[in-house]
């Protein structure tokens, strides 16, 4: 098992694709909370909710970090699916033909590298956050347990969507469908289910992030939109988007993984 | 002896029998060379053997056992199934250190299989500029990083110029001479006909000939005997 996760990691090591995506979620962190100030800086006088004088809105800021979730689940993806699609999953599993242990060190690799992009990306968030804040005087100190919250959060839910990554490589083994149906997933449905439906919106692995972030932003701008979050609580939160991973995880072993290797 | 073993193999997709009941033996120390048409089932059956395809029913056996079952694979048995089987970003060497990671093989030997397919000077070139002999000659570095006793290889000739495929020829050759056990299957028949010792082959699924090459050609070339057999069913 040692040696096969020494084997995943090098995969890792040596692929170019791997550090691409981390600095693609380094850029993503600095995308997220370089404007964040700028917004509610413009807002202030339009929402009931404050200015940058409010600490929950700075954290809101810092928390904006850990927005680099999605490449984890991305990587976890191309661990899995990326065998098919450079067509190395026959050498993969010539090498080590026991499949569960092969996936299980793919698991336990992506869970550490999803950790790694997400530590990796949100210190660099911090410090985007810091930067774009000291422009406005007004903007006060966040709360000091929010930098642990978030990066317990951005660990947990790299981890975790690595996982899950992996697990949606492992059903979808075409790379581009897979991605291209992680990202529609995220970025659209979810969206749309959390704008419209937001009853089950807040069970949907995006909104679970949020919710382990506990932090919750509420109030109604002039022009009457409300922009109050409703996320389930931490540790509800994180059960629930482990036991995401886990189901679609036991999904792929029961199905696909036990498929012909072409 | 026989190390390899096909029992009653039965491999079927929907309604269709890629292989169909084959049984048959691979001897110790010997060149068998695996012959058939396209779409015969020589390559199903090898992945039967070696885990990658499930048989319907029936057994693929490598010293009887499962493919699967073998401690450590890589030490046992070579296996080349595609020259296309690399991660074509990175270097010969690196994708050979992802492999022999999984057996704890050291770079020492690495750099040794590299070396005996000639491929040292290109080891740290990405594969995506290799032309198709150097692809093959790498799968080939690969399945021998365990220094197996058994090698099985599936078309490892295809795509090979005439210099590939002499070199292949001497290269094989002196393996046997070592004492390997090697199943390989092709179409090059003349080629194969001075490389092999025994010869099975398959048409539609079914085993038609099995023996030492000079029993089945009876005479003949490999190529008029091979012909024979197949357009006779």
């Amino acid at each position: 098992m040692i040696r096969l996760m020494k084997s995943e990691y090098l995969k890792l090591l040596y692929s170019r694709t791997f550090w691409g995506l981390l600095i693609l979620t380094m850029a993503l962190a600095v995308l997220s909370t370089a404007a964040l100030p700028y917004v509610y800086h413009d807002l202030r006088d339009r929402a009931d909710f404050g200015s940058l004088s409010n600490p929950t809105l700075v954290d809101s800021v810092y928390s904006n970090s850990a927005s680099g979730y999605l490449l984890a689940l991305i990587l976890g993806v191309l661990i899995m699916a990326g065998e098919f699609r450079h067509s190395t999953a026959v050498s993969t599993f010539l090498a080590a033909p026991n499949r569960i242990k092969v996936w299980a060190s793919k698991i336990v690799v992506a869970a550490l590298a999803g950790i790694f992009y997400m530590l990796i990306s949100t210190g660099t968030g911090f410090l985007s956050s810091a930067i774009a804040l000291s422009r406005y005087s007004e903007a006060v100190s966040p709360h000091s347990y929010i930098f642990i919250n978030t990066l317990v959060a951005a660990a947990l839910s790299g981890s975790v969507l690595a996982v899950l990554g992996v697990a949606i490589g492992t059903l979808i083994r075409n790379q581009m469908a897979a991605v291209t149906g992680s990202l529609l997933w995220l970025f659209i449905i979810e969206r749309l289910i959390t704008v419209f439906l937001p009853d089950i919106g807040k069970y949907l692995p995006t909104s679970l992030i949020s919710g382990m972030l506990s932090v919750k932003v509420q109030g109604t701008t002039s022009d009457g939109v409300n922009i109050s979050t409703d996320y389930l609580d931490a540790v509800p939160s994180t059960m629930l988007l482990i036991a995401y991973a886990a189901v679609f995880s036991g999904v792929a072993i029961l199905t696909t993984l036990r498929k012909d290797i072409d | 002896m026989a190390v390899i073993e096909f029992r009653e193999l039965v491999k079927k997709y929907g309604s269709s029998a890629a292989v169909n009941n084959l049984s048959a033996e691979v001897q110790e120390g010997r060149i068998t060379g695996f012959f058939g048409p396209n779409g015969a089932g020589k390559s199903t059956s090898l992945r039967c053997l070696l885990g990658l395809a499930s048989p319907t029913s029936g057994d693929a056996l490598i010293k009887g056992v499962h493919y699967r079952d073998i401690q450590n694979p890589l030490r046992e048995v070579g296996a080349v199934l595609d020259s296309g089987g690399f991660n074509q970003g990175m270097s010969a060497r690196k994708s050979l250190r992802i492999i022999a990671a999984t057996a704890g093989i050291s770079d020492q030997r690495i750099d040794e299989v590299l070396d005996l397919v000639e491929l040292t000077d290109a080891a740290d070139r990405r594969t995506k500029g290799y032309s198709l002999g150097m692809k093959q000659r790498l799968s080939l570095a690969a399945a021998l990083l365990g220094n197996p006793e058994i090698l099985v290889l599936d078309e490892p000739a295809n795509g090979l110029d005439p210099i590939g495929i002499a070199w292949l020829r001497g290269f094989l050759r002196d393996l046997a001479n070592k004492g390997h056990t090697i199943l390989v299957s092709s179409h090059q028949l003349a080629e194969m006909q001075h490389t092999v010792d025994d010869v099975l082959i398959i048409n539609n699924g079914k085993l038609i000939a099995e023996g030492p090459i000079a029993d089945v050609s009876k005479g003949r070339s490999l190529e008029e005997a091979f012909l024979d057999l197949v357009l006779a069913k």
